[in-house]
């Protein structure tokens, strides 16, 4: 291991000016979901992430999959959709592709925020220049991020555009958390958490949220008073919740859990295009920086609690639970999501809200019924799959 | 009565706990010391060992007892075959056939290369035949071991256990239809030439079906926590063992039939448990016997023939794995180090060879110069190509020594 030196700067991206917004169609939206890869022996987390990846080059897949900081995990790239009939097509499809190739290398692919039982000390960094160096500079936090998120890109026509939805999303946070929830269980326990996973996340000193700038010049100026003192080189070495990603001309919404299937993903794509596109479009209502003095506090009763978590409203002070701001939004989106093709997904979402539950509520059960983690996983690993 | 009666009696008789203690001591300190100076495979320790203490060298460890080892030998025996069938999964099977297909071919291959360059080199092409039947197989104890003291995992580890598995089952099956072939030849009856292997397949599989069942069964009723099913899984295999010698059945196919049914019919209610953790208790002494039972001097009444058999079944394997490569999955490469993985060769060839050579002296002689030789360089050198193949493949742990979290190359 070269010893790393403390207070050299994280290594610059390639050429190219990474802060110029590239336009992107309003509200055209992208999935990333990192997945986990299990042996099929005792369902812990194999290192098969290179022997899967030497056979998806010889395979014809939609979107792209890529390896990631640890030799467990995964990660499947969609393309950009307008709509989530295509979304939910092409995750499906990609799905596919992976778990054959899977299948024949008798490994198991399983959503979910974490691992159940998988120790962090024995997961093994993918080479690679940049992992190499996030295990150098994080130390023990780097193995400790085999963690499985889902993100969610939304596009903008201009950075100033980006930066008003940000902040406006940023209020609708916690519903991401608790609908996506599916990390109750780490390293071996019942964290008595709806999503551990955000725990990990928050544990990198650049995480957080992005600073309440009003307009994209006010947003470079941070980034670059940032680089300049040498704490970031690129936007890749923030680990917001929501994220500017200019080369792409999106926002990425990184706060969900891995969900247990493609269609779940897809569901909580739809639900944050459709959000979305009715926040882009009633500018009637501002970013307050009220949003971010409660956002911890609301940040922390949805990882906590999921849908039965406390939610505090910025804008109007009231309390109210996060399942009724969720089915509040959801009301105020149906017409909108008529239009947009995405009434099938949300209503999906809403029967989730009706019954205050979540996918960690369903890995309880299973390990109720089972006794062990490791079936637990299996049950995974066939949900993935599409099967029941 | 003589005052001094209190006082033991010299020369001592040293019981079975004596024996078992300095064996697991002494083989504890080898397997460890080895590692440590020369980063060599525990198991080559333990082989090494038993040789230097065995009748070919002091003879402290002589062949009375070898003799009383027995037990040990069995119960380690039958946890290494139990965990090796636990890597026979059906499911991957029907879903690339070509694992099994790749396995198969490997076999076939090396067994007509051995046969050929037996029959070339002059020797009697019965006898041929069954040395290239009993070069089929590959120790499954051996290289389990050191799959699990590498904490290796990944394509090449599990392939290598499916190959092990289905070449030591392919083994099995040509040797018991050549002796019968044998038995023919020399005029005994037609129904028992059949009926023997028939039988020995029949109740072998049956026994570990039985076993399997049984096991399933006592699992759901102890419930998941690991401990109670410990228990429960060593006294199903200890149970298998001792029924499959009583019966004069194979071991072998019974135990690997045991893991492998309870590997695939029930896969959520049977946990993994350590069995080789606990289980090197038993594991060093069947290692260090194998060493002692080594017969060195066959070196030199056979050497050269046995290393041209090694290279043969090298040879066949290595072809067919890497001709099937891409097909099933992997790399030639890995592919390659999975052939390197086959080397070893289980000491029960020596039973096989002793007991044709006790039945036809004439023909036995050959047969048993060459397997021992063979065994001798391969109970030998074939750990360390176990460790050597799985290191290269990037598939065993980096040693703690170089730090945690140093980065992997990829593969292939």
């Amino acid at each position: 291991m070269t010893a790393i030196d403390p207070a050299a700067p994280p290594p610059a991206p390639d050429a190219g000016d990474e802060m110029n917004f590239r336009a992107s169609r309003a509200l055209s939206m992208g999935v990333e979901l990192e997945l986990q890869i299990v042996n099929r022996r005792d369902y812990n987390l194999s290192r098969g992430a290179p022997d899967l990846l030497y056979l998806l080059q010889s395979v014809k897949c939609p979107g792209e999959i890529k390896p990631e900081i640890t030799e467990g995990m995964i990660e499947l790239n969609s393309s950009v959709h307008e709509r989530y009939e295509t979304l939910v097509e092409e995750l499906r499809a990609i799905r596919d592709v992976l778990v054959r190739q899977a299948d024949r290398l008798n490994l198991g692919i399983a959503g979910g925020g974490t691992h159940p039982f998988h120790r962090w000390s024995e997961q093994r960094i993918f080479d690679g220049p940049r992992f190499s160096f996030i295990s150098d500079l994080y130390g023990y936090l780097a193995k400790q991020f085999t963690v499985f998120g889902q993100h969610i890109h939304l596009g903008c026509p201009s950075g100033d555009d980006a930066v008003y939805l940000l902040h406006r999303m940023s209020r609708y946070i916690p519903h991401f958390i608790a609908l996506s929830a599916a990390s109750p269980y780490y390293q071996g326990e019942d964290s008595r958490f709806q999503s551990s996973r955000l725990n990990v996340v928050f544990a990198f000193p650049l995480s957080g949220c992005m600073p309440f700038v009003q307009s994209w010049a006010e947003f470079e100026a941070y980034f670059n008073r940032m680089k300049g003192f040498g704490i970031v080189s690129s936007m890749k070495d923030f680990y917001w919740d929501i994220r500017p990603k200019p080369e792409y001309g999106t926002i990425e919404i990184r706060v969900c859990d891995t969900p247990l299937s493609v269609d779940k993903a897809a569901a909580l794509a739809a639900y944050a295009q459709t959000l979305g596109a009715h926040l882009f479009d009633d500018r009637s209502t501002q970013p307050i920086r009220d949003v971010y003095e409660v956002y911890n506090y609301n940040r922390f009763q949805a990882c906590r609690f999921g849908l039965k978590g406390n939610f505090i409203d910025p804008y109007t002070k009231a309390h109210r639970t996060l399942h009724e701001d969720v089915r509040q939004t959801l009301d105020l989106l149906s017409d909108r999501s008529a239009a947009m093709g995405t009434e099938l997904p949300l209503a999906n979402i809403r029967e989730q809200v009706a019954r205050e539950t979540s996918e960690a509520e369903l890995l309880r059960s299973w390990m109720e019924q089972h006794g062990a983690l490791s079936s637990v996983v299996n049950r995974q690993c066939a949900a993935w799959r599409g099967e029941t | 009565m003589n005052e001094l009666d209190f006082l033991p009696a010299f020369p001592f008789h040293f019981s079975g706990i004596v024996l078992f203690g300095a064996l697991l001591l002494a083989g504890f300190c080898a397997g460890e010391g080895l590692y440590r100076l020369l980063r060599l495979p525990k198991v080559t320790g333990y082989v090494l060992l038993g040789v230097v203490v065995g009748p070919g060298v002091l003879n402290w460890f002589d062949q009375y007892f070898i003799t009383q080892s027995r037990v040990f030998v069995d119960i380690a025996l039958g946890m290494l075959l139990f965990e090796a069938g636990r890597y026979l999964d059906l499911t991957w099977y029907r879903r690339n056939p070509w694992v099994v297909a790749a396995g198969v071919a490997a076999g076939v291959l090396a067994f007509v290369f051995v046969l050929g360059m037996l029959v070339l080199l002059g020797i009697d092409p019965l006898i041929a035949a069954l040395v290239a039947g009993i070069a089929m197989s590959t120790s499954p104890s051996v290289v389990l071991m050191v799959i699990r003291d590498l904490r290796a995992e990944g394509q090449v580890v599990e392939r290598a256990m499916t190959v092990v598995a289905l070449n030591s089952i392919m083994a099995f099956l040509a040797v018991t239809v050549l002796w019968s072939g044998l038995h023919l030849t020399h005029s005994v009856s037609l129904s028992s030439a059949v009926a023997h292997p028939l039988y020995l397949l029949a109740g072998s599989l049956l026994i570990g079906l039985a076993g399997g069942y049984l096991l399933l069964g006592l699992a759901r009723l102890v419930g998941p926590r690991q401990g109670r099913q410990f228990v429960v899984i060593v006294a199903v295999i200890l149970l298998a063992v001792g029924i499959a010698q009583v019966l004069k059945l194979s071991v072998l196919i019974s135990l690997l039939m045991l893991g492998a049914v309870t590997r695939n019919l029930d896969q959520l209610n049977l946990r993994e448990v350590d069995l080789l953790g606990t289980g090197r208790l038993f594991i060093i002494v069947l290692f260090v016997v194998v060493g002692a039972s080594l017969k060195l001097d066959a070196l030199v009444a056979g050497g050269w023939v046995a290393l041209a058999l090694i290279l043969a079944r090298f040879g066949g394997k290595a072809i067919a794995l890497t001709a099937l490569a891409s097909t099933s999955g992997i790399s030639w490469q890995k592919a390659l180090w999975i052939s390197v993985a086959m080397l070893p060769m289980s000491g029960s060839a020596i039973v096989l060879a002793h007991d044709v050579a006790a039945m036809y002296p004439e023909l036995g002689a050959q047969l048993t110069q060459i397997v021992y030789a063979a065994v001798a360089i391969l109970e030998i050198i074939g750990p360390i190509a176990v460790q050597f193949a799985l290191r290269m493949s990037n598939e065993a742990m980096p040693d703690a020594a170089a730090g945690g979290g140093s980065a992997s190359r990829s593969v292939p």
